[in-house]
């Protein structure tokens, strides 16, 4: 009975924390939503672009009372709506604290009325960043660079779906469509009819000159935006045209049922024209983004490794709870990324932030099995803490922009990208798997008295396997990465730094099993060696694109930086832990107590 | 006498140097990255990696902090070789062992000779234009070219770095002197003409540019010289790599200064370049140039794209770049007599790792 009851509690964390994890839609976000646009080259529902500006701008995907959908639509049909919202991001104390006080602190947020009174005081600092290269900027002009960035952004997407007179867009176009009607086919030019028509045709063809616009429709697989379906020569466009601002119309009426009603059509006319395939992916991201299925793997991870804090604490065993949360987070984690692929098209791996989940996905399905099998915590401890501390990395990738880009021409190749790069994933995958067992050995023999002489054999030998099961992988992986670049520059080894980062991987592992082959390490020292391994495979994976040279540098965020060294610094400090000489370790003590 | 060579068979075949060695690389690898930033891969392979020691310039005395790339390469070896003989003999459980190392030796072996016979030239081709040669893009010659024959030019090259040498160089009746030498330089218009200059000299200025170390840009050398023929001057001139134009010396005799050129026994013509992009996007999805090579054997039409390159005749034309018009496509030649041992030694590695691997998770489980 209270075995029942135990678990019925945990089952219930389980679901409460997933469903908090989740963007539940709001019925307007279900239907604007979902209407498929093509962004950067590829097909995406209108959610999808919303975070992706939204994210731009504020850094964050929440707005006051807002759900990121319905926040580009404000934007997108409004000419002034929301401008007095504090959502432009300030990175710097030093930019606005004249003005007011309060701004002098390091990440505050703006409203775009606030910048159109003060931004022309920055425009000096704009012209001086605009000298540099990024990495040359000082923090305070990259902060200035990136409020104008913004700034111009807003103004961009408010002059990206149609031109409004009135604040209607709607009355506009029939506006327009009146006057034409209005005048006969041989009007004088000079008649004040045909004047106030050239000028809104003028101002059409000006929205029509944009250089990012929504493009809203297909027509006959052209992609279209709503300036462009008003210029068409084609009759068909226009059934989208009215539809689009019949949609604006009802928004800024906020008439429920309309929003509902013309969305749904301009979903379904857009719809007609797209491929199956095409169709499906659209559905899938708006469900991928709404059930956010990393995030919630990650809560639930941490709920797993509470649970194996309590297991290893006391009594009550919770085995079967443990077991029951990670698999549901390996399922969420594994279902992520299955949609992830199947959105794209593409292997699991195609940037930094997806290496980053499936480093955390391969540590978790590994450590499972091995847990699975023993029953020992200690795999389950060190695995989950390592998948998610590799999803908080990922989560932070993922702020800097759209997270599912489309492949550049130089890595447009599936069959490199899913041999070389999943190979070398998964080789820093296990061989921080071998570093986060060393963590716990270390841990558990100095500051507790769990280390016993038979944990302490498994873990050597479960460390050693896995160093030699990394040395393959990361081998595999940098052999094939050497084909690739063979065919593609014929050059087999180049130095990137990229490059250079994965043979000191190599380098590292193969020291340490050459000292462990030639009895030159003693099993505390191997742990330590292994525990600076992460270092190096940290530095390799992410800290090699800071150096912003070579073909491999695939963008980095300063703050990054400072994650890695506080990261360096916590495993010289466990290694350091690890020289302690083994009498004084508490475990050393426990086991070694004759009584 | 043989406790000696004891000693040093022991010395060259233990762990000990393994590991030593293995550390030596690991440092040497970590510090050519970080010195990448500032010299730039190509300077600081140099310095790290195709040197025997590193040097420190200390009051201008070179004193060697570290050892280079190649000795720590061949020490390797040696230590590879010497305890294969000695103490790790073949056995059947030690097959993983040996492949690896086997593939190990090739593949240093191998990158030696990449590095010593593998060249990598460059072209740029303009649309419907034919090139039968390929061009060093980093070494430039100064080209005397004789126009008498009324069927063929001859042509006679010098490389700069000779010029820059010695100062001086003679053509036939001709002598040139080197006045002054810019590794990297541009030419501008002069605005007035100078008449102490002859031909481009006259109008256009050489101005010398520090050299640069960036990997996307390139130095274009320039000379300032003096032309004397039969010992009675002709002027004096400017000559700048970046330029195709030709100077006069006399009638039949120009002279030019360009990259070095590597003709071909075949030629090539770019008929159109294409870049594909993603849809109404700026992203690029691929770059196509479609060719017809022309070779006595006769045509064939073939296109060239990312991962997709062109071998023949031993050279391999790979899709590099494109002019902002994209109506010139640039390739990246290579030509590596030696650009299969990489991929026999790797699979090697990877064979023996995999065996290896295979064996040691078994032994652990046990």
């Amino acid at each position: 009975m209270k075995q029942r009851i135990k678990h019925a509690i945990i089952a219930f964390i389980l679901l409460i924390t997933a469903i908090k994890t989740m963007h539940i839609p709001t019925p307007i976000d279900r239907n604007i939503g979902q209407i498929p646009v093509m962004h950067d080259g590829r097909v995406k529902p209108f959610d999808t672009v919303a975070r992706h500006y939204l994210l731009q701008i504020n850094g964050k995907l929440s707005v006051k009372n807002q759900s990121p959908s319905e926040w580009l639509m404000t934007l997108l049909t409004h000419p002034t709506a929301s401008a007095n919202d504090p959502i432009i991001l300030v990175e710097h104390p030093r930019l606005f604290d004249a003005i007011n006080p309060l701004y002098n602190k390091q990440k505050f947020r703006v409203s775009e009325a606030f910048l159109d009174a003060h931004i022309e005081k920055l425009s000096p600092f704009m012209t001086e960043a605009l000298q540099y290269e990024k990495a040359e900027r000082t923090p305070f002009l990259q902060a200035t660079y990136l409020v104008f960035y913004r700034y111009q952004l807003i103004k961009r997407l408010r002059q990206s779906y149609f031109p409004s007179i009135n604040h209607s867009q709607l009355d506009f176009w029939n506006t327009m469509l009146q006057i034409t009607q209005s005048f006969d086919d041989d009007i004088s030019t000079d008649s004040e009819a045909f004047q106030t028509f050239s000028s809104y045709y003028a101002t059409l063809t000006t929205f029509n000159e944009q250089s990012d616009p929504l493009l809203l429709t297909t027509i006959h697989n052209t992609w279209l935006s709503l300036p462009e379906l008003a210029l068409s020569t084609s009759i068909t466009a226009k059934e989208p045209l009215s539809i689009a601002l019949l949609l604006s119309d009802a928004f800024q009426k906020n008439d429920h049922v309309k929003i509902r009603q013309y969305s749904q059509q301009l979903t379904a006319q857009t719809i007609s024209q797209l491929s199956l395939l095409t169709r499906m992916q659209v559905q899938i991201e708006y469900w991928f983004n709404a059930v956010n299925p990393f995030i919630m793997s990650l809560f639930l991870y941490l709920i797993v490794i509470i649970l194996c804090v309590f297991h290893s604490n006391s009594v009550v065993s919770f085995h079967t709870a443990i077991r029951f949360g990670w698999a549901s987070a390996l399922t969420v984690h594994g279902v992520g990324l299955l949609a992830r692929s199947f959105i794209l098209m593409r292997p699991p791996v195609i940037n930094l932030y997806s290496s980053a989940i499936f480093i955390s996905f391969v540590a978790s399905v590994i450590g499972f099995i091995m847990h699975k099998r023993t029953n020992e915590s200690v795999y389950a401890i060190s695995t989950t803490v390592l998948s998610g501390l590799s999803l908080i990395v990922a989560y932070h990738l993922s702020l800097s922009g759209d997270t599912l880009e489309v492949m550049e021409a130089v890595l447009n190749s599936n069959f490199w990208l899913s041999t070389h790069v999943v190979a070398m994933t998964i080789g820093y995958a296990i061989i921080f798997m071998a570093g986060f067992f060393a963590i716990a050995y270390i841990l558990m023999g100095t500051l507790t008295k769990r280390l016993s002489p038979s944990i302490d054999n498994t873990l050597c030998n479960v460390v050693y396997i896995f160093l030699m099961i990394a040395l393959f992988f990361n081998v595999l992986g940098t052999v094939l990465g050497g084909i690739w670049a063979d065919q593609s520059w014929g050059r087999f080894w180049g130095w990137d730094p990229k490059e250079n980062g994965a043979i000191l991987i190599v380098l590292w592992t193969a020291i340490i099993l050459h000292m462990k082959w030639g009895k030159l390490i003693s099993p505390q020292a191997l742990m330590v060696m292994t525990v600076l391994s992460n270092i190096v495979t940290a530095w390799s994976w992410k800290g090699t694109n800071m150096l912003g040279i070579g073909l491999h540098s695939y963008g980095f965020t300063e703050q990054t930086f400072y994650w890695l060294i506080l990261f360096f610094a916590s495993q010289l400090i466990i290694a350091a832990l690890g020289l302690i000489p083994r009498r004084y370790w508490s475990s050393n003590q426990a086991f070694n107590d004759p009584n | 006498m043989t406790h000696a060579v004891n000693g040093l068979r022991r010395f060259f075949s233990s762990i000990r140097l393994t590991v030593g060695l293995l550390f030596a690389l690991f440092f040497l690898v970590l510090f050519a990255t970080f010195a990448q930033v500032d010299l730039g891969i190509f300077e600081a392979n140099k310095k790290y990696f195709t040197s025997w020691f590193i040097w420190m310039h200390v009051a201008q005395i070179p004193i060697p902090i570290f050892l280079g790339g190649y000795t720590i390469g061949v020490l390797l070896v040696v230590n590879l070789i010497a305890s294969h003989t000695t103490t790790v003999r073949l056995k059947p459980n030690k097959i993983g062992l040996f492949l690896i190392h086997f593939g190990l030796i090739l593949l240093i072996i191998g990158s030696g000779l990449t590095s010593l016979l593998g060249q990598e030239m460059q072209i740029a081709i303009k649309e419907s234009h034919t090139k039968n040669y390929v061009e060093f893009p980093t070494e430039f010659e100064l080209v005397f070219i004789d126009t008498s024959a009324t069927d063929t030019d001859t042509l006679t090259n010098v490389p700069i770095a000779t010029l820059k040498k010695t100062g001086r160089l003679s053509y036939k009746t001709f002598d040139v002197s080197l006045n002054t030498y810019h590794p990297n330089a541009i030419i501008n218009q002069r605005g007035i003409v100078n008449l102490t200059y002859t031909q481009m000299g006259h109008d256009f200025k050489l101005i010398g540019l520090p050299k640069t170390y960036k990997s996307d840009e390139r130095n274009i050398p320039g000379i300032d010289v003096t032309i004397q023929e039969n010992n009675a001057p002709i002027g004096r001139f400017i000559f700048w790599g970046g330029s195709d134009l030709v100077q006069e010396l006399n009638k039949t005799t120009v002279v030019t200064l360009r990259p070095k050129r590597d003709y071909l026994d075949f030629s090539v013509k770019l008929n159109t370049f294409s870049k594909h992009t993603y849809d109404r996007s700026t992203i690029a999805k691929a770059y196509e140039s479609n060719l017809s090579v022309l070779s006595s054997n006769g045509q064939f039409d073939t296109v060239v794209s990312m991962n997709q390159p062109l071998r023949f005749k031993g050279y391999t034309f790979f899709q590099a770049s494109f002019t902002p018009d994209e109506t010139t496509s640039v390739f990246q030649v290579v030509k590596n007599p030696s650009w299969i041992i990489p991929y026999i030694s790797s699979a090697l590695i990877v064979f023996g790792l995999l065996i290896q691997m295979q064996r040691s998770t078994k032994r652990g489980t046990q």
